[in-house]
């Protein structure tokens, strides 16, 4: 039993460095002990596949097997299994882009909604200033034509004609600043 | 006993039954009944597509279509000059009460209603207790009162918005910008002449729930006039006072800047206020000032005068006799003043404007080939319109050629401005002609579109400017106008420090009969100042009551009104004296 034990410390060693495909090939996972702690019990349980388990003498020193490598995986199909990892990994990025976008453009479109009712009301509050203020200068031009307002229509004599002054030529800016300006109160600290 | 025909029998079953289970023709059959309902699918979207989309966007805009959007259709605001507003869209509220709705008494509700509203109290309790629901409480209800309304938090009311056209000047642009009625259609003037152009463009609006609807793009584009409102308030109350001092029927008053044909102002009266058009007069609604025609009399002799320069029939300084009375077969032509002063003898061609004489002006206009002298006329426009942006606008009126041609007493009755006529605002053209250097410029009473940083982004197509008389000549015609002003029938108009030409016009009107009888039309036009000239301003009044009633003592005295104002507000200083 205890060689049993050993073979199976043995290939589980081997299991340890073999490839994943070897682990596969050997034996399922599940049937493997895993801690020498479950060695017991599981020395008691007669194994899965026996016969995988390469025949060895108690006597003699372990034979280590070359466990049977995975057949080498043809070159186009090496590169059709790359291509969908990288297609996998490729359709979740877009998967999560085309996500963020929607849910932006829908964020967009309610903001954009928003703004233009905010601007909508805003502009209908201009139309009101407006109307009110249009009204409110009619009023006021009524009144002053009203002769008891003492406002006068516009008459020549009454009005101040200022021709305007002939254009001067622009004054020529200072050629040189005057070095350091005096200082008129000596500098507080 | 089993037959040996019954043999193969199962055999073959087995056979199908296996083929039949077989995963593999299970696989290929799903694959199949997949694969067709995915070209089906595709088909399909490609029939909708392709085929009948166009077909189908097409129903669905129709569809759109029937759904009640926009309650009225929103217009660009107009502005004068200055920018002030003259006509403006405003939202208001037209109110219904659903009394079976109402959270409490119809009692409370019509004493509330009624404090808010200003209505009375029993009549509004009467219409609750009449009716259920929709009840029309009250009708073009301000933004503000139905703010106030809703922060009331009244159930069983409700606030239906539209919107309205809004004339913030009320009477004093009626006649230019025209109405809206209550169907929101446009009706007069500018509003129905430029319909297109103050219409804002639909848009898809980005609205909440999705809902396909189209708003009005409000861009900030608005129609700017040339009419300077200040000046037009001015003119439109002396106008409005003229006509009623004198009891005349109506009257007319433009002023033009001559240079680009700018008009700055259009008065007529009567006029009427857009925001309650329903009450005006139906005749109120039009324009005369281009859609009437009159015969423009004595005003026209200076146009007489420059035609005459222009073609070489006589020169500035020449003589003519005015024997005072002509006879052309069963008519006669004869001075005004005829009676009063008899023939004048020879005169100077600045006398005959001066003294007005009809006879003179015969004579002058006889020195031109009456074929020619048509050809100038036709030159100058008339038969024609002006191309001013305003609705309406009549073409002016002259006799035909062969009946002007053949007929001495047409050319004749033309030469002092009878037998034919025109709009007031071609006569203004006519006149700015003179004032410009001879230039026949298109009035136009519209800027253009602008925006709101007021660059113009549209301006309406205008006839070319057209040269019809030399500046020589035209300077002649002014000089011999200032001296209306300065000594003869003008002398009312005349303004301090200012050099003034002018011309009055008289013109008897002739009546249903094709007669003329005692209606008149009384004219001015002045042209200011002498030394620039540049703004054009003239008056016509139709019908004014009273002897007196001349274009020297009724429209002289409000174009002089008009002038002292324009010089003013157009910064025109006074002239200096000459030497």
């Amino acid at each position: 039993m205890g060689f049993a034990i050993r073979a199976d410390q043995d290939r589980d060693d081997n299991v340890g460095d073999s490839q994943p495909q070897n682990l596969v090939l050997l034996t399922p996972l599940k049937s493997l002990p895993r801690t020498t702690a479950s060695a017991q019990a599981a020395a008691n349980m007669p194994l899965e596949s026996p016969a995988t388990i390469p025949d060895k003498t108690p006597q003699a020193p372990a034979e280590v097997r070359q466990l049977p490598k995975a057949p080498k995986l043809p070159l186009g199909l090496k590169l059709l299994v790359g291509v969908q990892q990288g297609s996998t990994v490729l359709t979740g990025g877009l998967v999560a882009t085309a996500l963020v976008i929607y849910s932006w453009t829908v964020y967009l479109d309610k903001t954009v909604a928003r703004s233009f009712q905010h601007l909508e009301s805003l502009k209908v509050s201009t139309q009101q200033v407006t109307t009110a203020n249009e009204t409110l200068k009619h009023s006021m031009a009524q009144q002053a034509e009203s002769p008891a307002s003492g406002f006068r229509p516009f008459e020549p004599k009454r009005a101040i004609f200022v021709s305007p002054a002939p254009a001067r030529s622009l004054a020529k800016p200072g050629l040189k600043p005057q070095g350091q300006a005096p200082m008129p109160h000596p500098l507080g600290y | 006993m089993v037959t040996p025909r019954s043999i193969p029998s199962p055999n073959r079953a087995s056979r199908r039954s296996r083929y039949l289970s077989s995963p593999r023709f299970r696989l290929v059959t799903v694959w199949s009944c997949m694969v067709l309902a995915m070209m089906g699918l595709s088909v399909r979207l490609a029939v909708l597509q392709l085929v009948a989309g166009s077909e189908l966007k097409a129903q669905a805009e129709g569809q759109r279509q029937n759904l009640p959007q926009v309650p009225r259709a929103s217009r660009r605001p107009i502005i004068d000059r200055q920018g002030n507003v003259l006509a403006v869209d405003r939202v208001v509220y037209t109110i219904y009460a659903h009394p079976m709705l109402f959270n409490s008494s119809r009692e409370e509700m019509a004493e509330t209603l009624a404090g808010v509203l200003g209505q009375s109290q029993e009549n509004l309790l009467a219409r609750f207790q009449a009716q259920e629901t929709g009840i029309q409480v009250a009708v073009d209800v301000s933004e503000e009162l139905a703010e106030r309304m809703r922060g009331m938090q009244l159930d069983g009311l409700e606030l239906l918005p539209s919107q309205q056209r809004f004339y913030p000047q009320q009477a004093l642009m009626s006649q230019l910008v025209g109405y809206i009625n209550l169907e929101g259609e446009p009706q007069a003037g500018l509003e129905y002449a430029l319909q297109n152009k103050l219409l804002y463009e639909l848009n898809d609006a980005p609205l909440p729930n999705h809902a396909l609807q189209q708003l009005p793009k409000r861009d900030g584009i608005r129609l700017q006039l040339t009419v300077d409102s200040r000046l037009q308030r001015i003119v439109q109350r002396n106008l409005e006072a003229t006509v009623r001092q004198h009891g005349a029927k109506r009257g007319a008053l433009i002023v033009m800047d001559s240079r680009d044909g700018a008009v700055l102002s259009l008065a007529v009266a009567p006029t009427y206020d857009p925001n309650r058009y329903y009450e005006a007069d139906v005749e109120q609604f039009k324009n005369w000032a281009v859609s009437d025609l009159y015969e423009p009399g004595s005003t026209f002799k200076p146009i007489n005068v420059a035609i005459a320069l222009e073609a070489g029939a006589i020169g500035p300084d020449d003589y003519i006799y005015d024997e005072g009375n002509l006879q052309y077969d069963q008519w006669t032509i004869q001075n005004a003043d005829y009676k009063a002063v008899g023939g004048r003898g020879s005169i100077t061609i600045t006398d005959i404007l001066r003294h007005s004489s009809n006879v003179g002006m015969v004579h002058i206009m006889e020195q031109l080939k009456r074929s020619h002298y048509y050809d100038w006329l036709e030159k100058l426009g008339l038969g024609q319109t002006t191309g001013i942006e305003l609705p309406a606008e009549s073409p002016a009126q002259l006799k035909s050629r062969p009946q002007f041609v053949n007929n001495a007493v047409e050319a004749a009755t033309t030469s002092f401005g009878q037998g034919f006529s025109l709009t007031p605002m071609q006569q203004v053209q006519l006149h700015g002609a003179l004032a410009n250097g001879g230039k026949l410029v298109p009035p136009h009473v519209v800027r253009g579109l602008v925006d709101q940083e007021d660059n113009l982004i549209w301006q309406p197509e205008r006839p070319p400017e057209k040269t019809v008389f030399s500046s020589d000549n035209t300077k002649a015609v002014l000089r011999m106008m200032e001296e209306v002003v300065d000594t003869g029938s003008g002398k009312p108009a005349q303004v301090a420090n200012y050099r003034v030409a002018g011309k009055t016009g008289t013109a008897q009107k002739a009546n249903e009969y094709g007669k003329y009888g005692d209606g008149r039309i009384v004219s001015f036009v002045g042209i200011v100042p002498v030394e620039n000239p540049r703004y054009v301003v003239l008056a016509v009044i139709d019908e004014p009551l009273g002897e007196d009633a001349y274009g020297s003592t009724v429209t002289a005295p409000l174009v002089k009104s008009v002038i002292e104002s324009l010089v003013v507000m157009a910064g025109v200083p006074p002239s200096p004296p000459e030497n």
